[in-house]
C-alpha cells in the first residue's frame, strides 16, 4: 500500500479526535478522543518511518504509546477528582474559571 | 594666627544634632549642660579669636577660614569660608554672649516644660546658623544662615504647637520671610551677573573702586548697584520685620519668651541691617537706595511706636518696640552711617533682650498671664527684675548715660549731618532724623505706659498663690544684661563729648564699614538736647497718663478720639487689609487650582481617563474568559494555525536595493534573508504578470526597451512549502 493511504488514513483518524475534543461535552470523551489523535499521529510516525526505512519513527511510537499511557492516567484522575467536586463530568458545567 | 573659626559654629550645631538624636533619653540637667557648654563655648573661642587674634589683623581683612570648596559651576565658584572682621567679629560676640545669657535663662524658664530636650536642640541650631550668617564669607554661605535662623525661628514659634495659632504663627513668619529671601536671591544673581563673585571682600573692593560693572545702568535709568542693593533690602525687609513684611513679628511672640528675646529681638531679626551694613559700600553707590532704605526704615520705627501705644501684652509692645527700634537702625545705616547702625544693633541686642527676659520673668511670676492691663504694683514683690526692667527701660527710653542714649543719638544726629544723598535728595537725611525724633518720643511714651502699667501702683492680678522672685538661673542673666546695658553705651560716647577716644565702637568698625560719620559737635550738642527732652517729656507724659495705672487724662483721651484709639488697637488693621489684598485672592486662586487641576484634570482626565480605559479593556477580556476548556482549546487550535502560516512563508529580504543605469535597472536583494538554504525568487520588471528572470539568485538585471513607469515585483518562494511572498517597487526609466 502507499505510504500516503496510511497518511490518509492517519488524517481521518485524527480529525475523528479533534472533533471529539472540541465538540463533545463529557469529559471521558474528550480524553478518548485524545487517544485517537495520539493514535492518529502515532500511524503516521510508522507511515514515514517505514516509508523512509527509518527505524527512528517505531521507536518514537512506543514512547508516544507510553505517554499515551501516562496521559490517560492523569487524565482519569483529573476527570476523578472533577466529578468528586462537581459531581458532574461534563465540561459545560466546570467553568470556576469563568471570567 | 587664629584660623580654625569653624569651630565657633560648628559647636553648637553638634550641639543640636546630639540633643535632636539623643536628647530624650538624657535627664533635664543634661540636655541643658550640653546645650549651654555648646553656646559658652562658642563664646569662648569667639571672644579668643576676637580678643587676641583679630586686633593684629582687623586692617587686612581680619581672619579668614576656608572649609573647602562648596560648588563650583561654570565661572561661579564658593568657598565655604568663614571670615571674622571687625564687624562680624563684634556680631558674633554679641550673638555668643547674649545666647549663653538665654540659654542660661532658659533652664529656669523651660524647666517645667515638655520636650526640653526639642528646645534646647533648636535654640543650638539657632545659635550655629546665625554664627554661620554672621561669619559667612560670601553671600551663599551667608544664605545659609539666613535660611536656617528662619528655620529655626518658625521651629521655635511653633515650638507649643498643640494650638493652632502657634502653629500659624510659625508658619506666617516663614512664608512672609520668602517673600523677602527671594529678593535677597534676586539681589545675589544680579550681583554675580555683574561682577561674577559672591564673595563679599571683593564685592565691597568692586563697590568701593566705583566699578563701571556696578554703575552701569540697568532697568529704568538706575545703575545696577541700586537694583542689586533694592533687591538684597526686601530681603532683609523680610527678616528684620521692616513695612510691609513686619507683620509676622508680633504674631512671632507665641513663641517661648527666650526665643522672642534672643530670635526676635536681640540677633536674628537684626540680620537685615548687618547684611546692608556689610555690603555698605554697593548701597553707597545708589543714593537712591540708600534713600528707601532710611525712609522705610523711618516709617517703620515711626509706625510701630503709634502701634506699641495700643498693645496691652507685655510681649506685643515688646514686639512692636523691636520694629521700631530695627527701624532706627535702618535708618542710621541708610543714611550711610553704617558704624551707628551697628552700634544700635549693638546696644539693642542688650536691652531689648533684657527687656524681654524681664516680661519673661514677669510672665513666670504670673503663671504665664501677659495680659499688663491685669499686672501693676510689681516692683515689690520683683525686686530684681524690676531693677533690670528700670536700667532696659531708661536706656530704650534714651535717658542720658544709658546706652540707648548715645546709639539713638548717633542714629539721628548721623541723619542730620549725613551728605551720602547728593543734592538731589538732600532733603532725605533732614527728614527722617525729624521722623526719628517723633518716634522717639513715641518709644518713651509706650515705654513708659508699660512700665507703669507693670510696675507701679496696684496689683490688679488675681493670683491665690503669691508673686515671687524668679530662680537665680533666670535672674543671674537678667543681671548681667543689665550690667551690659549700663556698660554698652561707653563704647560710643558721641565725638562732641569724647573725641576719637570715646568713639571705640566707631573706630573700631572704621575698617570693615568706612571712617565715621563726621557730624560736627555743635549738631551733636543740639540733637542730645532735644532727645533727652523728648525722652523725659514722653516719660512725663506717660506718668500723667498711666502712672500707678491707667488715670483720667487716659481715659479722656480714648473717650474723645474713639476711632483713632480703635484704629490704633487694630493695628491699622494692616493684617486685615493683608488679608483681603494678599491672603484671599491667593486663596482664592488656590481654590480654582485645586478645582480645575486637581480635581477635575489630575483626578478625573489623567486617572480617571486610564481607569476607565483599563476598566473597559477588563471588560472586553472578560469576555474571551468564558471557563469553558473546549473554547480554550479552539481558540489555541487557531492561534497555531496563524503561526505556522506566519512561519512558513519566506521572511522580507533586508533590503531590496533598485539601481538604475540608463536603460537598464537591476535589483539586489540582501543578505541573510532565507529561513532555509534555497528560495526561489521570480523576478518581474515590467509588471507584465510574467517572470523575466527566476531562480536561485537574489540580483537581477533587466534592459526596458522604452522609456517609461514600471511596475517592478520580485516573488520569494520557499519550495518546501510552496509558500510565497511579494515586493513591489515602482521605478521609472528615462
Amino acid at each position: 500500500m502507499p505510504t500516503y493511504a496510511y497518511i490518509l488514513v492517519s488524517l481521518a483518524l485524527f480529525f475523528v479526535g479533534t472533533a471529539g475534543v472540541f465538540l463533545r461535552r463529557n469529559a471521558l470523551i474528550v480524553l478518548m478522543s485524545v487517544e485517537l489523535q495520539l493514535a492518529a499521529g502515532t500511524l503516521a510516525l510508522l507511515a514515514f518511518s517505514r516509508a523512509l526505512g527509518d527505524q527512528k519513527g517505531h521507536v518514537f511510537a512506543f514512547f508516544v504509546m507510553a505517554l499515551a499511557a501516562a496521559e490517560a492516567a492523569v487524565g482519569l484522575a483529573i476527570v476523578v477528582s472533577v466529578f468528586r467536586t462537581h459531581r458532574t463530568t461534563s465540561l459545560d458545567q466546570v467553568n470556576v474559571l469563568k471570567g | 594666627m587664629f584660623s580654625h573659626l569653624r569651630v565657633i559654629p560648628l559647636l553648637p550645631l553638634l550641639g543640636a544634632v546630639y540633643l535632636i538624636l539623643f536628647g530624650r533619653h538624657h535627664s533635664r540637667a543634661v540636655v541643658h549642660h550640653i546645650a549651654c557648654m555648646a553656646v559658652g563655648a562658642a563664646l569662648v573661642v569667639s571672644a579668643d579669636a576676637f580678643f587676641f587674634g583679630l586686633p593684629a589683623l582687623v586692617g587686612e581683612g581680619g581672619l579668614t577660614d576656608v572649609v573647602g570648596t562648596w560648588f563650583a559651576s561654570g565661572d561661579l565658584r564658593v568657598d565655604l569660608a568663614l571670615r571674622m572682621d571687625a564687624l562680624s567679629g563684634l556680631m558674633c560676640l554679641v550673638v555668643t554672649l547674649v545666647g549663653t545669657l538665654i540659654h542660661i535663662y532658659s533652664t529656669g524658664y523651660m524647666a517645667h516644660e515638655q520636650d526640653y530636650a526639642r528646645f534646647f536642640a533648636y535654640l543650638n541650631l539657632f545659635c550655629g546658623a546665625m554664627l554661620i550668617l554672621v561669619l559667612g564669607d560670601s553671600l551663599p554661605v551667608m544664605f545659609i544662615g539666613w535660611e536656617g535662623v528662619g528655620l529655626c525661628s518658625y521651629l521655635l514659634i511653633g515650638f507649643w504647637y498643640g494650638e493652632t495659632a502657634n502653629a500659624s504663627a510659625g508658619k506666617k513668619a516663614f512664608i512672609t520671610n520668602r517673600v523677602g529671601d527671594l529678593g535677597f536671591l534676586i539681589g545675589m544673581f544680579l550681583l554675580f551677573r555683574a561682577t561674577g563673585t559672591l564673595e563679599l571682600p571683593v564685592l565691597v573692593d568692586t563697590a568701593r573702586a566705583g566699578s563701571p560693572t556696578l554703575t552701569a545702568g540697568l532697568w529704568g535709568g538706575q545703575p545696577v548697584a541700586f537694583w542689586a542693593a533694592l533687591f538684597l533690602f526686601l530681603g532683609a525687609v523680610g527678616k528684620s520685620a521692616q513695612i510691609p513684611l513686619y507683620v509676622w513679628l508680633p504674631d512671632a511672640m507665641a513663641g517661648p519668651t527666650p526665643v522672642s528675646a534672643l530670635i526676635h529681638a536681640a540677633t536674628m531679626v537684626t540680620a537685615g541691617v548687618y547684611m546692608v551694613a556689610r555690603l555698605g559700600a554697593l548701597y553707597l553707590l545708589a543714593p537712591a537706595a540708600l534713600a528707601i532704605v532710611a525712609g522705610v526704615g523711618a516709617l517703620t520705627a515711626l509706625f510701630a511706636a503709634v502701634l506699641a501705644l495700643g498693645q496691652n501684652d507685655f510681649k506685643k509692645v515688646l514686639a512692636y518696640s523691636t520694629i521700631s527700634q530695627l527701624g532706627f537702625m535702618f535708618v542710621g545705616v541708610g543714611t550711610g552711617n553704617f558704624a551707628g547702625g551697628i552700634f544700635h544693633l549693638f546696644t539693642h541686642a542688650f536691652f531689648k533682650a533684657g527687656l524681654f527676659l524681664c516680661a519673661g520673668s514677669v510672665m513666670h511670676a504670673l503663671a504665664g498671664s501677659g495680659d499688663i492691663t491685669r499686672m501693676g504694683g510689681l516692683a515689690s514683690r520683683l525686686p530684681w527684675t524690676t531693677w533690670v526692667f528700670r536700667v532696659c527701660w531708661l536706656a530704650i527710653c534714651g535717658v542720658p548715660l544709658f546706652s540707648g542714649f548715645f546709639s539713638k543719638d548717633a542714629i539721628v544726629a548721623g541723619a542730620f549731618a549725613t551728605q551720602v544723598f547728593g543734592p538731589r535728595l538732600h532733603w532725605v537725611g533732614p527728614t527722617v532724623g525729624a521722623g526719628l525724633l517723633a518716634a522717639a518720643l513715641g518709644t518713651a511714651f509706650y515705654m513708659s505706659r508699660l512700665y507703669y502699667l507693670v510696675f507701679t501702683g496696684e496689683c490688679r492680678a488675681d493670683l491665690r498663690e503669691p508673686i515671687r522672685e524668679s530662680p537665680i538661673e533666670m535672674v543671674g542673666p537678667l543681671v548681667v544684661l543689665g550690667l551690659g546695658v549700663l556698660l554698652a553705651g561707653m563704647l560710643g560716647v558721641p565725638w562732641a563729648v569724647g573725641r576719637l577716644r570715646g568713639d571705640v565702637i566707631g573706630v573700631w568698625l572704621a575698617p570693615a564699614v568706612g571712617p565715621h560719620l563726621d557730624v560736627g559737635s555743635g549738631l551733636e550738642w543740639r540733637v542730645m538736647a532735644a532727645s533727652t527732652v523728648i525722652a523725659l517729656a514722653g516719660i512725663g507724659l506717660a506718668w500723667r497718663f498711666f502712672g500707678g495705672g491707667v488715670r483720667e487724662p487716659a481715659r479722656r483721651f480714648v473717650a474723645a478720639l474713639p476711632r483713632l484709639t480703635a484704629a490704633v488697637r487694630g493695628k491699622f488693621f494692616v493684617d486685615e487689609i493683608y488679608d483681603e489684598l494678599v491672603v484671599r485672592p491667593l486663596r482664592g486662586l488656590s481654590r480654582v487650582f485645586f478645582v480645575v487641576v486637581d480635581r477635575i484634570l489630575i483626578d478625573k482626565v489623567l486617572v480617571g481617563f486610564w481607569t476607565v480605559l483599563i476598566d473597559t479593556a477588563g471588560r472586553l477580556l472578560r469576555l474571551v474568559q468564558v471557563g469553558d476548556v473546549q473554547r480554550y482549546l479552539a481558540i489555541f487550535a487557531i492561534g497555531l494555525a496563524a503561526l505556522v502560516y506566519v512561519m512558513a512563508r519566506p521572511a522580507a529580504p533586508s533590503e531590496v536595493k533598485i539601481r538604475v543605469q540608463g536603460r537598464s535597472a537591476s535589483v539586489q536583494l540582501g543578505d541573510g534573508v532565507a529561513t532555509v538554504d534555497k528560495l526561489d525568487y521570480g523576478f518581474d520588471f515590467d509588471g507584465d504578470g510574467q517572470e523575466d528572470r527566476s531562480g536561485p539568485l537574489t540580483s537581477a538585471t533587466w534592459s526596458y526597451p522604452r522609456p517609461g513607469h514600471y511596475r517592478l515585483q520580485v516573488r520569494i518562494t520557499d519550495p518546501r512549502w510552496n509558500t510565497s511572498r511579494t515586493i513591489e517597487r515602482t521605478i521609472e526609466i528615462r
